[in-house]
């Protein structure tokens, strides 16, 4: 439907969820400059959570899974892609309804469309995090994500967070009617008449880490660099210093993600990078709270 | 004559859990009900329903008001000091004047008499909902604005009516639950709605497309399904109702719509296709009458506009599409990789840290397969049985096994079949994991049932090797399911085997377990005894039976032969003859156990002191009945008719012989002529646990 000159834009529905959770007392923050491997990771979720001050926040996020690569040949797998991730603590009474007026500012109306809340409750091994909630499935795709936080780092979440993660490339392709996700539309440029797609900015890069991420990434030196990227967490953990101490573990879990992809980590050896980078967030989580951040 | 009325609205609790929780909160309403006195009548008859919103409970038949009474309490002896007098009248608040005295033992007491006030019935169950919601136990639940209160998903709102008004509930507050007086309509409406009672709350929801039975939706589904089926010729398989009840506690008003399948899928194997449907989507396959999977399939949605329906099937065919379209690239690349040559690959892959990989499991399998085969007289060609075995985990290396974890066995033996494999040999692979449910059919040819024991046995007793057994609330190797699927496989096949002699050491020292110290052979055993009782519960109405049925301690785990044993009794229960062994029991387990705490009751029978007729003839009957089940053996009727037979020579036993006489000796060996009896009965099964 690429012709649909009124059809949203990726870059559009970004804007409509961005408007629409402002306008719902939220703050409308921007990504960590980190590749992390889901919006949780960012330290405004996952450390925001934790403690009891209120928070209302939204981000776009891109997010890598150097598994999930493809060379850019499936029409419906990334290694690089976005998330829009909204986090709001306390949970509001009415958040369900906000939430499915925020699908209907993009688009999606409920009376006109199968909505699901289809139970999956979520879990984080390297965050040591759990929740209960929902796929969102929308005529059968798998669209956002909602769940509510009971566990983040080992710690209860008190008052609990409600998370609510959205697909952007799904919603994408949903609201535009492509199978391929290559084939959505960033942007229109009125003025040139230029229709900017996905594939134009994104298609190469995802032939280039997909070679990168499968074949060529050097895992003598990842794990070298997992190594590095432990202790420095540790040193700074005991200096007092959970948000970069926090950062490195997102560093630690990337790299553990792409020595995955290589095929280099056994099934044992895997739970215990696993557990390694699970004892790094606990600890930062521990002193992030005791220092009332 | 009052009426209650509850409801709790929530957000989208999963409906295996919703369905869990109307059981278990109905009955904390009949506990209050009853500990109250608040019914009518002596049934409490409580209408509950629910959907994934909504909890509904009511209850009619209750009284307005409970009775006021009198009740009498002692206090202090009257010569007792004054302050404890004084504490008396204060804790009863009751004058001095008002007490009684009552003699007790010699001792006079003071009495006080009150009246305790009834209570208003909706006093008493408002003042108990707290305790109900904040006691109910989930499998799992979350907190969401409370610190502690848990739920399976947040409450909206909770209301309760009785006699037809709204009963404010304050401890709600507490909970940052609201207590609206009215309800929300199905949710693609979202609006208020108000009534005045029950009735009025049916009708308005049901206007409002919400269908508030569990049984109606799911009649609702069924009814457009086979409407539909009839038309197209095909069916809905029996299997796949636990799909309609799922889809009928998803919704509050189901829309059954039709999905058809691309011809192009159409051609691989229905398996995958069938796994893609059900697990990623709930999605209902429907089957041609020769059992092959037809092209249509069912998609249930909530509440959607004809308008609107076609958009939302194709929508939702084009989601599976794209499932399929990865299951079927899997299946191409995958067919590109022999089996056999995937050998290398399998002896990547952990079966458990402790227990080796795949391919060692798969030598151990083979192991048990030619033991078990010859231990079982089986006919068998051994190269296929050793072929079977070699394949049997390599598709666990597939794309497709990876992706859908639940279709081992069945991947490899589609690949067999590509590859020209015997039919048997690929038959087996298929089979090898059956059965999973209780829906399962068993292997039934030999083949398949050497490989799928020998893959159970293997499991089993490598766990219980290195003590990962099964707890009462965890099982992740899923050790119940095989020693369920084992026992089904022998009994169903009529296999004559004895378990324990494969568990021996030659066999323990192939699983190079360092230490095996903490491993007991009869904890096994105890293991698949207890699931074998469980089976039994499966197949029989007798629930009493399976707890009466005796397995004797020296069992020599041929449960074939124990399952012919149980299933005798179960007939010959139903068929009635048991009432005279159950009586028969019972009175002479009075005895002994009456005179049994006053005297000891010795096994041995004195012929010389047996007096009268009645019970010398018993005693001869004793014995040829004794005779009778160490020759009869197997033959469990025989045994049971020859246990009937004594009824009547202990009937006038009982009718013509004094057990309780002066004479010592001989009261003493009458006893032991009831204790022979219960012996000879207690070999089969406790009686007294069996109901008439």
């Amino acid at each position: 439907m690429a012709s649909n000159k009124n059809v949203l834009s990726f870059q559009d529905i970004i804007f409509k969820l961005q408007n629409f959770w402002s306008n719902n007392n939220c703050t409308i923050i921007q990504p960590i400059d980190l590749q992390v491997g889901a919006g949780t990771f960012h330290p405004a979720t996952v450390l925001g959570a934790l403690g009891k001050k209120s928070r209302n926040i939204a981000y776009v996020q891109p997010t890598r899974r150097p598994t999930d690569g493809r060379y850019g040949k499936n029409p419906n797998r990334l290694q690089h892609y976005y998330q829009f991730q909204v986090l709001l603590k306390p949970s509001p009474k009415n958040i369900q309804s906000i939430f499915l007026r925020s699908l209907k500012s993009i688009g999606i109306d409920q009376k006109k469309n199968n909505i699901q809340f289809k139970e999956d409750d979520w879990e984080s091994p390297t965050l040591g995090a759990s929740g209960l909630g929902w796929e969102i499935r929308c005529n059968g795709t798998e669209i956002c994500q909602y769940t509510y936080f009971q566990q983040i780092g080992g710690v209860e979440c008190n008052p609990v967070s409600v998370e609510i993660t959205y697909g952007l490339e799904r919603l994408a392709m949903f609201i535009q009617k492509t199978n391929n996700v290559f084939d959505i539309i960033w942007n229109v440029n009125k003025k040139e008449k230029k229709t900017i797609k996905y594939k134009d900015i994104y298609l190469e890069s995802e032939k280039q880490f997909s070679k990168y991420n499968f074949e060529l990434a050097n895992t003598e030196y990842l794990f070298k660099c997992f190594e590095y990227v432990e202790n420095e967490c540790k040193e700074l953990l005991n200096n007092n210093l959970p948000l970069p101490a926090y950062e490195n573990c997102i560093k630690a879990s990337h790299y553990f993600n792409i020595l995955d992809a290589r095929g280099v980590i056994g099934v044992a050896q895997r739970q215990s990078y696993i557990l390694k980078i699970r004892s790094l967030v606990k600890n930062c989580c521990a002193i992030y709270i005791k220092l009332e951040l | 004559m009052s009426e209650l009325f509850i409801e709790l609205l929530s957000e989208e609790i999963p409906f295996w859990l919703q369905k869990n929780i109307v059981e278990q909160f109905k009955k904390k309403i009949i506990d209050v009900i009853i500990e109250n006195n608040l019914s009518l009548s002596n049934k409490i008859n409580i209408d509950s329903q629910f959907t994934p919103l909504r909890l509904i409970f009511s209850c009619r038949n209750l009284i307005k008001k409970q009775k006021s009474l009198v009740k009498e309490i002692k206090g202090p002896p009257v010569n007792a000091p004054e302050n404890a007098i004084m504490g008396f009248l204060k804790k009863v608040g009751v004058s001095k004047e008002k007490l009684e005295k009552k003699k007790i033992n010699d001792q006079d007491y003071y009495f006080a008499k009150y009246e305790v006030i009834g209570k208003k019935s909706e006093e008493i169950i408002k003042n108990n909902l707290e305790n109900i919601i904040t006691t109910i136990s989930w499998q799992k639940s979350m907190r969401w604005i409370h610190d502690n209160f848990k739920w399976g998903r947040p409450i909206n709102n909770i209301l309760f009516y009785f006699d037809n008004k709204f009963i404010p509930l304050d401890f709600l507050e507490t909970y940052s639950i609201n207590n609206n007086s009215f309800t929300i309509s199905h949710k693609k409406n979202e609006k208020k709605i108000k009534f005045r009672s029950f009735d009025e709350y049916k009708k308005k929801l049901i206007s409002s497309k919400v269908i508030v039975e569990q049984s109606k939706r799911e009649g609702k589904i069924k009814k457009e399904i086979n409407n539909f089926c009839k038309r197209k010729k095909i069916v809905l398989k029996d299997k796949h109702n636990f799909l309609v009840s799922l889809n009928a506690g998803s919704t509050e008003y189901p829309n059954v719509l039709f999905g058809k399948i691309q011809k192009d899928y159409m051609l691989l194997p229905q398996e995958i296709l069938e796994v893609v449907m059900i697990n990623d989507q709930n999605f209902i396959p429907l089957f041609e009458k020769n059992n092959n999977l037809s092209s249509y399939f069912v998609i249930i949605g909530d509440l959607i506009e004809k308008k609107f329906q076609k958009k939302i099937m194709k929508d939702n065919e084009k989601v599976l599409e794209a499932r399929f379209a990865d299951a079927a690239f899997y299946w191409k690349n995958d067919l590109k990789i022999t089996l056999e040559s995937r050998k290398q690959l399998l002896s990547d892959i952990q079966f458990h840290q402790k227990l080796g990989t795949f391919e060692d499991k798969t030598k151990r399998m083979e192991f048990f397969a030619i033991n078990l085969a010859n231990q079982l007289n089986f006919q068998f060609n051994a190269s296929h049985l050793m072929q079977a075995v070699k394949l049997s985990k390599l598709d666990l290396t597939t794309g497709l096994v990876r992706e859908f974890p639940e279709l081992q066995g069945i991947i490899g033996g589609y690949i067999a079949e590509v590859e020209k494999k015997d039919k048997f040999v690929c038959l087996s692979l298929k089979e090898q994991y059956l059965p999973q449910g209780p829906s399962d059919l068993c292997p039934k040819r030999n083949l398949s049932i050497l490989l799928s024991l020998s893959d159970k046995l293997d499991t089993l007793l490598g766990f219980f090797l290195i003590g990962e057994t099964p707890t009462s609330s965890k099982d992740p190797y899923a050790l119940r399911r095989s020693a369920l699927g084992i026992l089904r496989i022998i009994v169903e096949n009529n296999l004559k085997i004895e378990l324990e002699k494969f568990f021996n050491d030659e066999v323990i020292n192939k699983y190079n377990v360092k230490d095996t110290k903490d491993f007991k052979i009869n904890n096994l055993i105890i293991f698949l005894i207890d699931r074998f009782r469980f089976f039994l519960k499966s197949i029989t109405i007798r629930q009493d039976l399976v707890n009466a049925f005796f397995i004797e301690k020296s069992f020599n785990s041929d449960f074939l032969t124990l399952y012919k044993k149980f299933i005798a009794l179960d007939e010959f229960i139903n068929k009635g003859e048991g009432k005279k062994i159950i009586e028969l029991n019972k009175r002479a387990l009075n005895i002994v156990t009456i005179e049994g705490t006053k005297m000891e009751i010795n096994n041995f029978i004195d012929k010389d002191l047996l007096k009268e007729q009645h019970e010398k003839i018993l005693v001869d009957s004793l014995d040829k009945v004794k005779n009778k089940i160490k020759n009869e053996q197997e033959d469990f009727k025989s045994v049971l008719n020859a246990i009937s037979s004594l009824h009547n020579p202990l009937n006038n036993f009982f009718d013509n012989v004094m057990v309780n006489v002066n004479d010592v000796k001989i009261k003493s060996n009458r006893l032991s002529i009831l204790k022979k009896v219960l012996d000879i009965l207690k070999a089969y099964a406790d009686f007294s646990k069996i109901q008439k």
